[in-house]
């Protein structure tokens, strides 16, 4: 370690500066800030060729010496010669997707000035650049010049904060200038500000817009396209100067809404847009206890899904039920609709308007953007293919409904078409009828595999970059040969039992090759059973705090796709080191329980042991060895006293309240070597499946007690929070209308009882129908720190178990992970690191884990979605399906095969003359009038009820694009 | 203002590094009125400390036969802080740095040299910018010595935290309310930890290598103290040859 020191402030004229801040705090309070500041004198300048630099470099209290990061052989160009880039904030805050480029703008330097700006603006921009900082691949350095006495600059009389920003920048681009001009490289302050490069210019700074100096460099026709429109100053002028009318109404100051918020004028809240109609929105705020719907463009007024608006309600009178209709993709029924916002759309679905009123309102101001970017294909009615490679606007249709579409200008329209890409917004003016963005980068060729793969995990914010090298290097060093050492005296073992004599094996769905979970069962002498669930000992490999351990919590959990799974840790470890696979000794983390005939626990343990597994079974092959009678082997046996305890644990979870709920899980049969889509069809399931699943939930269970019970505060679980009674109205209203069926909801007892009843004895399949309709109301699970909540709240509703955790899927989930180390750590195995022991780092760990799970769901459901819609290409299929929603102008049908929802418009239902229809709101019906020659007829749809439809695909011609066509067979 | 503790290039937030200290400014005497003063401004915290003894008691009942006591009265300025705010002397928080204080004199002043009588530590804290506690033991330590009260050695306290794996000596105000920090006081050069103050959690692991960083900042400190006593003791010292 490095001796103390004591820093005077530097000797030069500015002294230690002590600015005194007076802040008025929330409820009026004034508070004052005097902040101290120390100017250095050994700031470094971070290039590898300044020999004066290099000797003043500091050490952390690590002890790691800090190593210079921009290169001695800079870029050049004819203009610029050999230089470094200083971008100012506004070039970071607009074309950061340009500077992110992987084969452009390398040697950037970061003023401490210009991050500390950004920080204030954007966090998440702040975190980008951080990591191009940290990552070190793009030489982005940061400069502490505000911290550096040669460049820090006192604010001059009258001088405005952005003024004297702009000032320091200068004054660092002009130190280094001067500071580098011994050693041959230039800089260049890159800015769009013109006033800002003149004066920069007179002190002898070399400066550009991005834009010129983009038009240097290789790839120019691409990054002008990622340059955002705010930042083409030119077009910004023009824009200004044309006075075109504004569409929409102006966005409040945000002093104002804040105000208005604290009066109660308006209200606060995140919009949520209808996926069926992306003309209509909803906010929940605590103010109502409805949802306060929005509807058409105006009153959206320029928010976009997942913003932080401000809305303000409209009168009662105009206070309506959601819009029983869907926003088809035609634009102009669309435009005709928004154009009159008034009552006669604003037909029921659920019960008379005069009792269920939703409250209504516009959209007044927006306090936070929850922009991201987008990914989506050109709509190619917009570009003009004879304009060829010059400049054009065209509009993106982006691939989530819920968003607008964002028009960008592009050079290389013609090229784009046919391709998915990513685009950003940058802005929203009254006068525009639909967002400016900018080009980020084109994924491929449109329903290509790869492009389609890489546009759904973008969607879904699946983190699949591959592994950086700080990750793989905390891999083991032997790699593939990695053993568990033979020698038993080794440090290792310590702790561990010997397990490899037990007849373990593992159950898992054909070709799982992250095997985490291997189960064993034995008789004990006292004729009592012995029941193991070995877990893959992955924190034996991932240690907190190292970055492969960051990496599994920023992914936190495997996502599984038809074709790809992106794995939450490195393949040698998912698939090898860790994977419980057969013959094989590996380390485990083992559960063990004791138990009497009628599977009553009497005993739990958990030990971190060695196992060496038998064999590994797939779900089928497991069910037919416990079948075939003549297998009298112990292994066999194991598994069946397994089976037969399972039977009773699933019996007292079902007696508990525990629910049996649907999903529509399809598995799809895709060619081997092609890997194309062949088949979908609906998942068995066995007998083993349970036996498996009892298992784990007991371990789940188990370990989750241990751990609240050693972690009070600390312990990282899971719950399923029981759904308010309210979610479930429509369902019952329409279960009573039209089966006359009734569903009790008020415990997830009598809601499991009154499942089993609800059986339609002419419609089989109609009980899983209701099954999936019901797991709808529900609400999530999630994890949670068990510190926040009240113990009561721990229950989980769906297995009716009053405490639950993760802990057996390691590999694939990093809750898994965590319980593994506090488990380690309640049976004395190791210390508690720090890190899980924090309470405000889990409660942030579990937000990120319950988000990325709820990712990764939803981009495998979309996967499966896609390979659908692809294994129906070119063949059409007649189908079952059912009614589970009815609209004014259509209805959604559940295709059960396929697993399939779509919607079926009225107007598909003729080919000649438009259908009369008439909605009966009360009953959930439709009639249909058919008026089609050469058979007029009436057509009834309600729901529940049992449809023929006709599923195909259809080339949309405004985006060239498959989708997926249904259309009643009648 | 930047939001980490330790920016990228590892600069706090006022500019330092991890093993710098705030400036540190003392001076003795500064109330010749009374029998022993001090004053101490440790980068923006600013301690004056005046001591009133040895004398007789004011409360009798804590008067002692054998030695005298030691009455510590610590009053914080009401603009100190950030928020504007009144302290009394009943404030527990208060109480509890006066306890500290008084243990660790009356370890280290020579009390059975004053039978039945008081020493009297009067701080105020005109401003509070972290290290608060370390600050007055430091300012005491100055005014015991100017008011001629024999002391086994000086009392050198400083603080020190850690963020993530990283040390951090002498916090300010900012990083004390963020991360986990102690106060150690040390004895001279001796490496005697007189005492410690652990608020926050924080794992075993590091303990020792962020007490060992503040017994190093408070070393530095005692240099910077002696060097003020040796000034201050130069008219005296002309007056003996």
């Amino acid at each position: 370690m490095s001796a103390i020191g004591y820093k005077r402030p530097s000797s030069s004229a500015t002294k230690d500066q002590k600015p005194k801040v007076f802040v008025r705090a929330a409820r009026g309070k004034v508070q004052k800030i005097v902040r101290e500041r120390y100017l250095r004198d050994d700031i470094p300048c971070q290039s590898k060729s300044c020999p004066l630099c290099i000797s003043k470099l500091p050490t952390d209290s690590n002890g790691n010496e800090l190593e210079p990061i921009l290169s001695e052989e800079p870029f050049f160009l004819e203009k610029f010669s050999r230089h470094y880039l200083i971008p100012d904030t506004n070039v970071f805050y607009h074309c950061m997707d340009a500077l992110e480029h992987p084969s452009n703008f390398f040697d950037v330097i970061v003023l401490q000035t210009v991050l500390s700006e950004i920080a204030s603006k954007s966090i998440p921009l702040y975190n980008r650049i951080k990591r191009l900082c940290q990552e070190k691949t793009k030489r982005f350095t940061p400069f502490s010049n505000e911290f550096f006495s040669d460049t820090y600059i006192d604010k001059i009389e009258g001088e405005s904060p952005n003024d004297r920003n702009d000032r320091a920048i200068r004054t660092a681009a002009s130190w280094y200038t001067g500071h580098l001009a011994g050693l041959g490289i230039k800089v260049v302050l890159i800015t769009n500000d013109r006033r800002n490069a003149e004066i920069a210019a007179e002190q002898g700074i070399q400066t550009s817009t991005l834009k010129d100096y983009v038009q240097f460099l290789p790839d120019s026709e691409v990054l002008l396209d990622m340059i955002s429109a705010v930042a083409d100053a030119a077009a910004a002028n023009e824009k200004a100067s044309s006075e075109t009318k504004a569409i929409y109404e102006h966005h409040w100051s945000t002093s104002r809404m804040l105000t208005c918020i604290k009066n109660g004028e308006v209200h606060k809240g995140v919009l949520n847009v209808s996926t069926y109609n992306f003309l209509e929105g909803s906010i929940n705020t605590p103010g109502y206890n409805k949802p306060i719907l929005i509807s058409g463009r105006e009153y959206l007024n320029r928010a976009v899904q997942g913003d932080v608006v401000c809305v303000q309600i409209l009168p009662q009178s105009q206070w309506k039920t959601e819009a029983g209709e869907i926003a088809s993709d035609d634009e102009d029924v669309l435009v005709n609709a928004s154009a009159e916002p008034d009552a006669s759309r604003s037909i029921d679905l659920e019960t008379p308007t005069s009792k269920k009123a939703h409250p209504t309102g516009k959209i007044v101001g927006i306090l936070k953007r929850n922009w991201r970017p987008y990914v989506g294909h050109v709509d190619n009615t917009t570009v003009a293919q004879s304009k060829g490679g010059s400049q054009q606007t065209v509009l993106l249709t982006p691939m989530d409904r819920r968003i607008p579409k964002i028009r960008f200008r592009t050079r290389q329209a013609p090229r784009l078409l046919g391709q998915r890409i990513v685009a950003a917004i940058d802005t929203w003016e009254a006068t525009s009828r639909y967002p400016e963005g900018h080009f980020v980068r084109a994924l491929g060729e449109m329903e290509t595999k790869e492009a389609e793969t890489e546009a759904l995990l973008l969607e879904y914010d699946v983190q699949h970059r591959p592994f950086p090298k700080a990750v793989l290097d905390c891999l083991p060093q032997e790699g593939h040969n990695y053993k568990v050492p033979a020698d038993k005296s080794d440090p290792l073992w310590k702790n561990r039992k010997d397990f490899r004599d037990l007849l373990i094996c593992s159950i898992d769905p054909p070709g799982c090759q992250d095997i985490d979970d291997a189960l064993h069962a034995r008789v004990l002498p006292n004729g009592n059973f012995e029941v193991g669930v070995h877990i893959a000992d992955v924190t034996h490999f991932v240690k907190p705090k190292t970055a492969m351990d960051s990496e599994a919590a920023s992914r936190g959990t495997t996502v599984y796709l038809v074709d790809k799974r992106i794995d939450m840790l490195p393949m040698l470890l998912g698939t090898e080191l860790c994977s419980l696979r057969p013959y094989v000794e590996r380390f485990a983390f083992s559960c063990l329980w004791e138990m009497d005939e009628d599977a009553n626990i009497v005993n739990t343990s958990f030990t971190k042991s060695v196992i060496a597994s038998k064999e590994a079974f797939s779900y089928a092959d497991a069910q037919a060895r416990i079948d075939d009678k003549n297998m009298q082997d112990p292994l066999t046996n194991g598994m069946r006293i397994l089976l037969k305890l399972s039977k009773k644990l699933k019996q007292k979870r079902m007696d508990d309240g525990a629910l049996n709920l649907a999903s529509p899980e399809v598995r799809i049969q895709t060619d081997n070597e092609t890997s194309d889509p062949m088949d979908v069809e609906i998942k068995q399931l066995l007998e083993t499946n349970s036996l498996v699943e009892e298992c784990m939930l007991l371990a789940n269970i188990s370990v989750a007690q241990k751990i609240y019970d050693t972690f009070p505060q600390t312990a990282v679980l899971r719950r399923h929070a029981s759904p308010p009674l309210s979610n479930f109205d429509s369902l019952q209203d329409i279960l009573q209308v039209c089966k006359g069926m009734h569903l009790k909801c008020d415990t997830s007892k009598s809601l499991a009882k009154s499942l089993d009843e609800c059986v339609d004895p002419n419609e089989p399949y109609f009980n899983t129908l209701l099954r999936i309709l019901t797991t709808r109301c529900m609400l999530s699970a999630e994890y949670f720190c068990s510190g926040t909540i009240a113990a009561p709240e721990f229950r989980h509703y769906g297995l009716a178990t009053s405490i639950y955790t993760h802990f057996t899927s390691p590999i694939r989930r990093y809750a898994d992970v965590l319980a593994h180390r506090q488990l380690a750590a309640a049976i004395d195995y190791e210390v508690l690191n720090p890190s899980i022991s924090d309470k405000q780092r889990l409660i942030e760990i579990s937000n990120g884990i319950n988000y990325r799970h709820r990712m990764a769901q939803m981009a495998g459901r979309a996967s499966v979605e896609y390979y659908v819609g692809q294994a129906l290409k070119g063949g059409i299929a007649e189908e079952d399906a059912y009614v589970i929603k009815v609209f004014k102008n259509g209805f959604v049908v559940f295709i059960a095969k396929f697993g399939l929802e779509g919607i079926v418009y009225t107007k598909s239902m003729t080919n000649m003359l438009e259908p009369n229809v008439e909605f009966l709101e009360d009953k959930y019906m439709l009639k249909v009038e058919i008026r089609d020659p050469p058979k007029p007829k009436v057509v009834e749809i309600q729901m529940f009820q049992k449809v023929r439809v006709r599923v195909g695909t259809v080339r949309d011609e405004h985006s060239g694009k498959q989708k997926v066509d249904i259309r009643l067979v009648h | 203002m930047s939001l980490e503790i330790l920016s990228l290039e590892g600069l706090r937030n006022d500019g330092r590094r991890w093993n710098e200290m705030r400036n540190f400014y003392c001076r003795t005497g500064v109330e010749p009125s009374e029998n022993g003063s001090s004053f101490i401004q440790y980068g923006n915290t600013r301690v004056l400390c005046i001591i009133d003894g040895p004398s007789e008691p004011t409360i009798k009942s804590k008067s002692r036969a054998d030695r005298a006591f030691v009455n510590v009265d610590i009053s914080i300025a009401p603009f100190s802080t950030i928020d504007r705010k009144r302290r009394f002397k009943s404030d527990r928080r208060i109480q509890l740095q006066c306890l500290a204080l008084q243990r660790t004199f009356e370890q280290v002043v020579q009390v059975e040299l004053y039978p039945k009588s008081q020493i009297s530590i009067c701080l105020h804290v005109l401003h509070d910018d972290g290290a608060v506690v370390a600050t007055c033991m430091n300012a005491a330590t100055l005014a015991l010595m100017d008011a001629g009260i024999p002391m086994t050695d000086y009392v050198c306290c400083c603080t020190s935290g850690i963020v993530d794996s990283d040390i951090l000596l002498d916090l300010n105000s900012l990083e004390e309310s963020d991360l986990s920090w102690m106060t150690v006081a040390v004895m001279g050069t001796k490496n005697k930890v007189t005492y410690m103050q652990l608020e926050t959690k924080m794992h075993l692991d590091y303990l020792d290598s962020v007490m060992n960083v503040a017994i190093a900042g408070a070393e530095q400190i005692y240099y910077m103290m002696q060097n003020a006593i040796r000034q201050s003791a130069k008219p005296y010292l002309a007056k003996l040859v």
